[in-house]
């Protein structure tokens, strides 16, 4: 008796759950369902997850006649230019911290950790100074100052987070190599990087997945022909005569790569997104 | 004696070039926003000179009651969203710390889906859902015989929209900061508080509550703070509208800025903003040391 009660209330509850995230996932269904739409339909009052009669169009349009190919050139160098100079700067940094004493060492680190929290208002906020002081140095129009803002973003979250890694690394490692006659920039080369692979891999990936998606401060800093991917989305879908189904389908094919590498990273990223609070 | 001096000289060296590349791309342009909002700055004159006006912009902003306002708005949703954030995190998180739901594994990254999405998409995505016509939830409302609801041209539906899609985006934030808190707890001392006779709900106050109470706070100060500077969702949904009605204190100065080119008044705004966000910040961090404390 007792245990087909406690089996009918975990059928109960499994059923629950899986309505809850067919609820929860509607939206995807319904943006996928979009893009596959012709545009015809789009303004019919009846409702269907799969369409009667769909088709690819939309997607031959975005790959074949739309600028899609162009935008993400643009996007794919701003990312490019991005994720090398954000590394660049961050591991030597994050080694710094990590390894060496100096005055204001914790209260810069604090700083950074409390500031990474409010990067994406802050970046608002910072908006108006950064594209008067861009433009008085003529460097208004620039893929490449668009990348390397991103970079200068990421800097508090991931030196912290990298110098969270580095702490782990015994400093035994270090020693042995310095003892060995290395000089410190050896040493993080050939004797720190090699280990700390998992911790720039996870930070990687978290630069990778906020510079895809920003569109706020390249909106106002590009011009139409420099457009990114996700500002291209966003203005394209701001016009009212945009087909809906069009838009749909850009907005997939742009959303693949984060997705697949979302999921690639699944294991690591739950570690790295929730350190914050497990440090607490 | 000398080594320790050269040591932390290759530390400075080390942390130099992050630390160049950050005051020019971040730290400048917010103390350059800050001497703006003391001139005139505006489209037409940035480029012929402009003027230091002193306190003006921010005089205009107090006696105009132009900030009162949108502070009032932005704490209103603050305090909703947060509450609606806060409900259906803790409600998912405690359907996750059911025994009874067998298929975790399986359910856990598809409840995280949406996660892996661009968030600017998925309110787009929202955007036309909501929409009028061909929005999926007026059709929906029509299917059952209702009239659609005009969602984004009303003042308070449109409100109502922005707390739906802010809790949409936060939730898998929510599940996975208290899920790696839950993991720690094993099967056994579940079930063996179900053994002596604890129902579902004492278990998840007595047992699971205590343990995600830390990340659980975290959580709900960073959405808080969020909540705050809260800007994409409105902005994409509608612009703050309709006809400004809805205007948050980023999005009112930001359209100030670059829709009507009033550099120096935006400035003052956002650096007045910016001043009650630091103040906010410096009691979180009280509280966060608090915690540390305890």
């Amino acid at each position: 008796m007792i245990k087909a009660k406690s089996i009918l209330s975990s059928i109960i509850v499994s059923f629950f759950a899986f309505f809850l995230l067919f609820v929860l996932l509607i939206p995807l269904f319904w943006v996928f369902s979009s893009a596959i739409k012709p545009y015809g339909s789009l303004y019919t009052t009846e409702l269907y997850i799969f369409p009667a009669n769909a088709s690819l169009k939309a997607f031959q349009w975005v790959l074949f006649e739309s600028k899609f190919w162009e935008y993400a050139k643009n996007s794919i160098t701003v990312y490019i230019i991005a994720l090398l100079s954000s590394l660049i700067v961050n591991i030597p940094a994050a080694y710094g911290f990590s390894r060496f004493k100096f005055i204001g060492k914790e209260g810069l680190l604090n700083s950074y950790f409390i500031l990474s929290q409010f990067m994406g208002g802050m970046s608002v906020i910072g908006l108006i100074g950064l594209y008067l002081f861009i433009i008085k140095i003529k460097l208004i129009n620039s893929i490449v100052v668009v990348g390397l803002i991103y970079a200068a973003n990421t800097i508090p979250y991931i030196t912290w987070y990298l110098k969270t890694y580095l702490d782990s690394i015994p400093k035994d490692f270090d020693e042995a190599a310095l003892l060995d006659g290395a000089s410190f920039i050896q040493n993080l080369w050939y004797v720190i990087l090699p280990i700390a692979k998992p911790g720039i891999f996870v930070a990687t990936i978290i630069v990778s997945l906020i510079i895809w998606s920003e569109w706020i401060i390249a909106s106002v800093l590009l011009s139409p022909d420099q457009f990114t991917l996700p500002v291209a989305l966003v203005t394209l879908q701001g016009r009212w005569e945009t087909p809906w189904n069009k838009f749909a389908a850009m907005s997939i094919i742009y959303c693949i790569p984060v997705i697949i590498l979302f999921f690639l990273s699944q294991k690591y990223m739950e570690e790295g997104m929730t350190i914050g609070a497990l440090k607490e | 004696m000398k080594k320790p001096l050269w040591r932390s000289s290759i530390a400075i060296l080390m942390i130099l070039p992050s630390i160049l590349l950050f005051s020019f791309f971040f730290l400048y342009p917010i103390c350059y926003s800050i001497y703006l909002s003391f001139t005139n700055v505006n489209f037409f004159n940035f480029i012929k000179g402009f003027d230091f006006i002193g306190f003006d912009n921010y005089r205009k902003l107090i006696l105009e009651g132009k900030f009162f306002t949108p502070l009032i708005r932005t704490l209103t949703f603050s305090v909703t969203s947060v509450s609606l954030k806060v409900i259906v995190g803790l409600f998912l998180s405690l359907l996750f710390s059911l025994p009874q739901l067998k298929i975790k594994k399986i359910l856990y990254p598809l409840y995280l889906l949406p996660w892996a999405v661009p968030w600017f998409f998925l309110v787009m995505i929202w955007k036309g859902m909501f929409s009028q016509d061909f929005g999926l939830i007026n059709q929906t409302i029509r299917m059952f015989g209702g009239n659609g609801i005009d969602w984004l041209f009303n003042k308070n539906n449109a409100f109502l929209a922005y707390n739906i899609v802010e809790a949409y985006l936060v939730y898998p934030f929510f599940i996975s900061t208290m899920l790696a808190a839950i993991k720690g707890i094993s099967q056994e001392i579940i079930e063996a508080a179900m053994m002596d006779g604890a129902n579902s709900w004492k278990r998840f106050w007595w047992i699971i509550v205590p343990l995600i109470k830390k990340p659980f706070q975290w959580a709900t100060l960073t959405t808080t703070i969020a909540s705050f500077m809260i800007f994409g969702v409105p902005y994409l949904l509608n612009k703050g509208g309709p006809s400004n009605e809805n205007e948050f204190l980023l999005i009112f100065g930001y359209k100030k800025a670059f829709e009507l080119g009033r550099y120096g008044y935006a400035s003052a705004f956002m650096v007045t903003t910016l001043t009650i966000l630091l103040i906010i910040i410096l009691l979180f961090n009280k509280i966060s040391k608090l915690a540390k404390d305890e």
